[in-house]
């Protein structure tokens, strides 16, 4: 299982913060969609454009990592990896 | 160096707004953008070509109608029509989706005589042929290319944006080296900020296609004052086609394609970790 | 016909009453545009950098700029003066409506000078100055004040002014203004209170003059779409303040906690945006016409007020150990009721809880004590007790009692709410920020690790100074403006050159833009050089140098400051002493 952990805004879409997700090998996009099913709602706008490309400012981590800097939304999971999703925010 | 000003960026954007749902409100807010930042066409769906002019007359901006868009595989009469209406509505440029599937058969023939077609309806309006790169090999494109110059388009376009993935400067370097100075080279598809549409620029872009054309504009201000920082290099895997080779979107031959063009890529050893 | 700024900037002597009014020539508007820009160009004429910040000829200005009035969040405005907590040139920058009222009243800034006999405040309008007496108001918070003064003048005004911090001349007392804004770094509250001015108030209906106002119709509609459509503007601020940050920095590692000792909190959650929104937040509030309501009115069991922000949660919270919410945000109603500045408050008790771990401080201060912490806020302002000693600040507490390592600081400016060992370019913009520890000079989290406008490798220090120099330059010309930093998540450089345009009808450009900002920027470095400032206070403390976290994922980091430095300089035109070279002071007309 893979703990996904939703924050801010996305909090108030899937009305939790963190679900298991089953998803060994998959990508991370297949893996939040698993997570929309999980939920029970969906966020996946939040943080996609409308061509599916990740929307300037989300920030995905696995393990702390921002997939940015691995394979984008290809960037594969394994179990017992620890997902935070935050849709783009700001602050000062 | 950016030694891009404004005036020249927006003059090489077609201000974007495709989607199944967006209705007028959508596309006025579209004109009325492309009207403030002079940008050179807003692209839109055939249904909004009146409307579209409408809102920009008096302005420089171009109306610029997709036909057989986003999937190509209607038939070469079809698509005729719909340019010829689209022309008549008012689009000074038409973005026409090729017989994708004629091209992987390699029915040139016929893939030349659909884009002709599209081209005679079309006079004077200039056409571009969107080739939608994701599902091509570089073989293909590069037939793509030919057709389209020798059947009378004077643009070659990347992508519609609905596909496996859109624009990678790889693609545009290719079109590019393929079609020569005079043709156009149109990048469209997944383009999101300035650093995006400056490395397509740099490989051969001349025209760009996107939604987030705001965006990229006050970001050039940003970027010009700090190129270097900005415009790092890049690891070439998020930048590379391959990378983004998708079983779910592509057909199983052209993702073996790019999947073995990354074994047999040179950065392989020194990215490795980024291939999972 | 003027447009944008309204022609006229009024200098008062506190001690003789004199006013007169400070001609600014057209070229010194272009040059320095007005807000921070033209404040500290007028301070560095008017005094010098050894003026003695709470002597009675030191100056403080209160500046707005040719945009105050016009487009969304310009209601904002700056004070000026010598910092008596750090000794850097410093301007503080606060929001609400005192900005506008200011034009409303007809003039662009006051300069403050001199000493009252007795406390008295300012009352602005119809383009001038009246001195009144303020005996009835001294000793009551910064929210009696505002409201009995507002009682006692006959029309509707703006407040900004000072609590009993500020009259107690703590080093970093803050101004408060429209109920809860605060001018909060750098002590300009207790100059304030040195000078014996309670408070400043200002209203009116003057109309600011727009050079194009065609243009700037489209343009503040242009706006209001890119600021709407933003997820940043348009969303997340409005619905969950600028407290989102609490996870976000903390899943990154980099959550300061316990006085920078470690980089996660285990109670983050308890007090982030998520956790207000759910318990404490009773509405957004907004400054002067501005859509994005960053502001929390908010209550807890008893009380209710305006916060917290994040770098209070931080300062409050995870700084101190503590992770109860209601207690936090009771400590900033107090410090927004006494005018203290939240960060530099919380950072010296998460300083003084260090010391006294340490054994170095023989007092009892502990990680934790959420109980106590309304405690000692308020002793601080009063200067009671233990608060006698809090009142020095991280870094004159920490010298005083031998470790002065354990000040997290920058030229006496404490350091918020993101570690440096989680994002290079950060560490580099507090090194380098011209009044101190501060994010808002260069604030780099966004590119290192909002993603805003790309993401950035926030361990690599390749670029970082080119970039750094860019936000700073950029920042500098925003607070001239003056507009609210928000503004950036939306637009680009080029949106305020035409801001700037269609409200002044001068042809300013990008270009131009860029090279105001890096006037002011230098022009501010000259003074802290000639107040003592170099290379040598270009630096962090030494736990961000050579110490690393063991968890989280900023582990295994250190800053890597001398390289970054190095470039900084190089991109700024300075030499290795981090000082202007004359070929950049001349580019610069400096």
């Amino acid at each position: 299982m893979i703990t996904v952990k939703f924050y801010g805004l996305l909090r108030r879409r899937v009305k939790r913060s963190a679900v298991d997700v089953a998803g060994d090998g998959q990508t991370i996009l297949a893996l939040m969609r698993s997570a929309e099913t999980a939920a029970g709602g969906t966020f996946l706008d939040e943080l996609l454009d409308t061509d599916s490309g990740l929307l300037t400012g989300t920030i995905i981590l696995i393990n702390g990592e921002n997939v940015r800097f691995k394979s984008g939304l290809e960037t594969r999971v394994a179990t017992g990896d620890r997902v935070d999703l935050f849709s783009p925010a700001g602050g000062g | 160096m950016i030694d891009l000003d404004r005036e020249t960026l927006v003059k090489m954007i077609d201000h974007t707004e495709l989607s199944t749902h967006s209705g007028e409100k959508k596309i006025a807010n579209l004109c009325s953008e492309a009207r403030s930042f002079g940008f050179y066409a807003v692209c839109i769906n055939g249904a909004f070509t009146r409307y579209a002019g409408e809102l920009l007359a008096g302005s420089s901006v171009r109306v610029c109608t997709v036909v057989g868009f986003p999937l190509g595989a209607g038939t070469g009469s079809a698509k005729s029509y719909e340019a010829g209406e689209a022309v008549g509505n008012g689009a000074a440029e038409i973005d026409m989706v090729i017989n994708v599937g004629a091209l992987r058969d390699k029915k040139l023939d016929f893939v030349r005589d659909d884009i002709r077609a599209v081209v005679e309806a079309s006079r004077p309006a200039l056409v571009k042929v969107i080739l939608e790169t994701c599902y091509l090999t570089d073989e293909e494109i590069v037939s793509g290319c030919h057709l389209a110059v020798e059947a009378g388009a004077k643009f070659v376009k990347t992508s519609t944006g609905f596909g496996a993935f859109g624009a990678f400067p790889a693609h545009v370097r290719l079109m590019r080296q393929t079609v020569g100075p005079e043709i156009g080279v149109k990048a469209a598809g997944g383009i999101r900020n300035f650093k995006d549409v400056w490395r397509l620029i740099q490989a051969g872009a001349s025209r760009l296609g996107l939604s987030a054309s705001v965006g990229v504009v006050e970001g050039l201000s940003l970027y010009k004052f700090a190129p270097t920082a900005w415009l790092e290099e890049e690891v070439p895997c998020h930048i590379c086609p391959s990378r983004f080779a998708n079983l779910d979107k592509q057909p199983k031959a052209v993702y073996a394609y790019y999947k073995k063009k990354c074994m047999a890529c040179p950065h392989l050893e020194k990215y490795n970790k980024f291939y999972e | 016909m003027m447009t944008g700024w309204m022609g006229k900037i009024v200098k008062i002597d506190l001690g003789s009453g004199k006013q007169e009014t400070i001609a600014v020539s057209d070229t010194m508007r272009r040059r320095y545009l007005g807000g921070r820009g033209l404040g500290v160009k007028l301070y560095s004429d008017l005094c010098s950098s050894t003026t003695d910040p709470m002597a009675a000829d030191n100056a403080l200005i209160f500046m707005t700029g040719p945009l105050t009035g016009t487009v969304m969040t310009s209601g904002r405005y700056q004070v000026i003066s010598r910092s008596p907590l750090t000794g850097t040139i410093c301007d503080s920058s606060s929001g609400g409506h005192f900005g506008a009222a200011l034009k409303g009243a007809g003039i662009d800034g006051l300069i403050v000078q001199g000493r009252a006999a007795k406390p008295v405040y300012l009352s602005v309008h119809d383009g001038g100055v009246e001195i009144r007496d303020a005996s009835a108001f001294w000793g009551l918070n910064t929210q009696q004040t505002q409201k009995g003064i507002q009682a006692e003048l006959p029309s509707k005004t703006s407040v900004a002014c000072i609590g009993p911090a500020g009259e107690n001349r703590i080093l970093f007392a803050a101004i408060m203004n429209d109920k809860d804004r605060a001018a909060g770094r750098g002590g300009m509250g207790a100059i304030m209170g040195g000078k014996n001015l309670k408070a400043i108030a200002a209203g009116g209906s003057r109309p600011v003059e727009i050079a194009d106002p065609s243009g700037y119709k489209d343009l503040a509609a242009l706006i209001d779409r890119a600021v709407d459509k933003n997820p940043v503007t348009g969303k997340s601020l409005q619905v969950l303040g600028t407290s989102v940050l609490v996870n976000i920095i903390n899943a990154h590692g980099m959550f300061p906690t316990e006085n920078f000792r470690r980089g996660v909190f285990n109670d983050a959650e308890g007090t982030s945006g998520e956790k207000i929104a759910e318990t404490l937040l009773l509405r957004q509030s907004a400054c002067f016409k501005c859509p994005i309501g960053c502001g929390r009115t908010t209550r807890t069991r008893d009380k209710n007020g305006e916060g917290p922000e994040y770098e209070t949660v931080w300062a409050f919270g995870a700084h101190l150990g503590i992770s109860d919410l209601a207690a936090i945000t009771e400590a900033n109603y107090a410090c927004n009721e006494l005018g203290l500045d939240t960060i530099t408050m919380g950072s010296t008790l998460g300083c003084a809880m260090e010391l006294c771990e340490t054994g170095a401080w023989k007092e009892n201060l502990r990680w934790g004590e959420a109980g106590k912490l309304l405690g000692w806020v308020t002793d601080t302002a009063y200067r009671r007790g233990i608060g006698a000693e809090l009142a020095l600040g991280s870094k004159r507490l920490a010298v005083k009692h031998g470790r002065p390592e354990l000040a997290m600081q920058v030229k006496g400016l404490e350091i918020p709410a993101y570690d440096p060992r989680g994002a290079q370019g950060m560490a580099l913009s507090y090194a380098t920020s011209n009044r101190g520890g501060c994010h808002m000079r260069a604030y780099m989290i966004a590119p290192e690790i909002l993603g805003h406008p790309v993401f950035l490798d926030r361990f690599s220090t390749a670029g970082k100074a080119e970039l750094v120099a860019l936000f700073q330059d950029v920042s500098a010309v925003v607070d001239s403006a003056v507009l609210c930093r928000f503004l950036q998540f939306a637009l680009g450089i080029s949106t305020f050159t035409e801001m700037l345009r269609t409200v002044t009808g001068l042809d300013f450009s990008d270009e131009e833009l860029m090279k105001i900002g890096r006037r002011i920027y230098t022009l501010e470095r000259q003074f802290n050089n000639r107040a003592g400032f170099d290379r040598s206070d270009d630096t962090l403390p030494p736990r961000f140098l050579n110490e690393e976290f063991q968890t989280g994922s900023s582990r295994h980091r250190r800053v890597h400051l001398e390289e970054m430095l190095d470039d900084y300089y190089a991109v700024r035109g300075w030499d290795r002493s981090g000082v202007p070279l004359p070929q950049t002071l001349a580019e610069l007309g400096l």
